[in-house]
């Protein structure tokens, strides 16, 4: 087996054992979900029109929700201590590419924490909401058949981004110790720039479009864009492009990064 | 009283040791200040978009938002010491804890008063200033007493909302999160008009966890306004109030968690 395959499966196997965990943050999620729809709501009814059919903002949100663990928010804690208590050494010493390896790890460590929140939120947005009479703010089916196709595409991408970008995180952590003041303002730049504190379009156009460009965005924003047909069948092929520059950059950046890093590596710990 | 005084030295434990990284706790600080700088930003481009919410303006709502942060920050720093229960179970360390002559509880508060928390106490601060000098209310004795008992009302809910989530932890250590639905889904649902919201989100946050009773009825109060349709301005003033039971029961739940402590571990 290909050894960078071999990580990518353990990691998501082992990231997969935290079910109970999955449950709870699935249900927090939920809540979450009804907590903003219920608020944005409240914001469209006091200017009706500006936020376009509300089933569709409604959809974005859910999809935010049940996908908010791929949002790239933190590094994997794997990786983060591998360069913070030194084993980095270790690695080194291995005949593995360093940056395939967290590279694979990463994708690991974010497709077994997205699915197993995704899954019971899903099932909660799409199929209870409407049992109960809420059908109004459930997570609707795509708007066309190009949107399900075109999404089909944007979410591997979007998986693939979310992994580079995490991978990005732990290099942060050979330069400083205390790289946590960091993590945190980049955890909230993640939140805003994917349109997860607020859905991206509801947000003034001088402002939501320029968040929109960020790579965070083609993470967790575009998908659902495209997903509820907010973005034109014209402009599908521009973000699906964008979305693979922003990925091409991430990983060249992170290879040539990690590279120099290397170059002047102190091993702490021993 | 002697308790007491142990708890409030724990306390100033606690606090020295994080002063010791001075540079790291700064660090921390800013970072959590420029957090909630970041999902202010997200609210304001809200209300840049749509106005205003069930009749309220940005500024009247970021009054709410700055007073939601405020106790929030606060609640959160006192309670540091039960997010570290969980570990402390896990690995039989509240063995420790039982054996010595002072309550748990006491201990829980004592063992970490958390100081980053700073950074969002800083930040719900300013926005509260500067919401209070944009909206200009003009504060009666009732409306500065609502608030005052908001304050403590709304600091005694989350507190026991997290000592609730303490006390799951005797129970199970990994379905904890769902709390933060109460705790962190308090504090953002009332950072906006109750009136704002469907009636089952309303009802959880006035009658289960009634934080909508000590953050966004005082303010209705301090700014003259009703809270509900028939409802008069005052009653913010009362509200505060429902905090006492809810605060109760959380006394009861940690009380019966312990009581069903198991060392694992050793």
């Amino acid at each position: 087996m290909n050894p960078y395959l071999a990580l990518l499966s353990a990691r998501f196997r082992q990231g997969l054992q935290y079910r109970a965990a999955a449950w709870a943050g699935a249900a927090t999620q939920v809540c979450f979900g009804l907590f903003i729809i219920s608020a944005l709501e409240a914001f469209a009814a006091a200017r009706p029109g500006a936020a376009g059919p509300f089933s569709r903002v409604a959809s974005y949100v859910w999809l935010g929700q049940a996908l908010f663990r791929l949002l790239p928010w933190n590094p994997d804690p794997e990786l983060r201590d591998v360069v913070r208590l030194g084993d980095v050494g270790l690695q080194l010493a291995k005949p593995l590419d360093l940056y395939g390896a967290w590279f694979a790890k990463a994708l690991g460590y974010r497709l077994s924490a997205a699915t197993l929140r995704a899954l019971p939120c899903l099932l909660a947005s799409a199929v209870l909401l409407p049992l109960v009479g809420l059908g109004g703010i459930a997570l609707g089916p795509p708007d066309s058949v190009l949107s399900a196709l075109a999404f089909a595409v944007a979410l591997p991408g979007a998986v693939l981004l979310s992994a580079a970008i995490t991978t990005l995180y732990p290099i942060f952590y050979f330069r400083s110790v205390s790289a946590s003041g960091a993590m945190t303002i980049a955890a909230a730049a993640a939140s805003l720039c994917g349109g997860v504190l607020a859905p991206l379009p509801l947000l003034p156009p001088w402002m939501g479009d320029a968040l929109a460009l960020t790579p965070f965005a083609f993470v967790t924003d575009a998908p659902f864009r495209i997903w509820t047909g907010m973005v034109p069948p014209s402009d599908i092929l521009r973000v699906l492009a964008m979305q693979a520059a922003w990925l091409a950059i991430c990983v060249v950046l992170g290879r040539a990064w990690l590279g120099r890093r290397l170059l002047g590596v102190e091993i702490a710990g021993g | 009283m002697g308790g007491l005084r142990i708890c409030l030295k724990l306390i100033a434990i606690s606090v020295q040791s994080q002063l010791e990284y001075r540079a790291s706790l700064v660090l921390q600080v800013l970072g959590q200040f420029v957090m909630f700088l970041i999902e202010f930003a997200a609210m304001a481009g809200l209300f840049a978009r749509f106005g205003s919410i069930t009749g309220w303006g940005f500024g009247q709502a970021a009054l709410l938002y700055g007073f939601a942060d405020i106790s929030f920050a606060c609640a959160e720093a006192a309670s540091g010491g039960f997010t570290l229960l969980e570990q402390q179970i896990r690995r039989g360390d509240f063995d420790r804890v039982l054996a010595r002559p002072l309550s748990p509880f006491l201990q829980t508060i004592g063992q970490e008063l958390t100081l980053r928390r700073a950074g969002r106490l800083l930040m719900g601060t300013c926005v509260f200033g500067w919401a209070w000098t944009t909206c200009r209310p003009a504060p009666t004795a009732v409306g500065l007493a609502a608030l005052a008992l908001g304050f403590v009302g709304a600091v005694a809910v989350f507190i026991s909302v997290i000592a609730i989530q303490g006390a799951l932890a005797f129970r199970t250590v990994e379905s904890l999160e769902v709390v933060n639905a109460l705790s962190y889904g308090g504090r953002a649902v009332s950072s906006y008009p109750m009136t704002a919201y469907r009636g089952f989100v309303r009802h959880l946050f006035l009658l289960a966890v009634p934080v909508g009773c000590s953050i966004y009825a005082p303010v209705c109060t301090l700014l003259h306004r009703s809270p509900f349709p028939g409802w008069p301005w005052w009653i913010g003033v009362v509200t505060p109030l429902a905090s006492l039971p809810f605060a109760l029961l959380a006394g009861l739940a940690w009380k019966s968690g312990v009581a069903r402590y198991e060392s694992a571990g050793g």
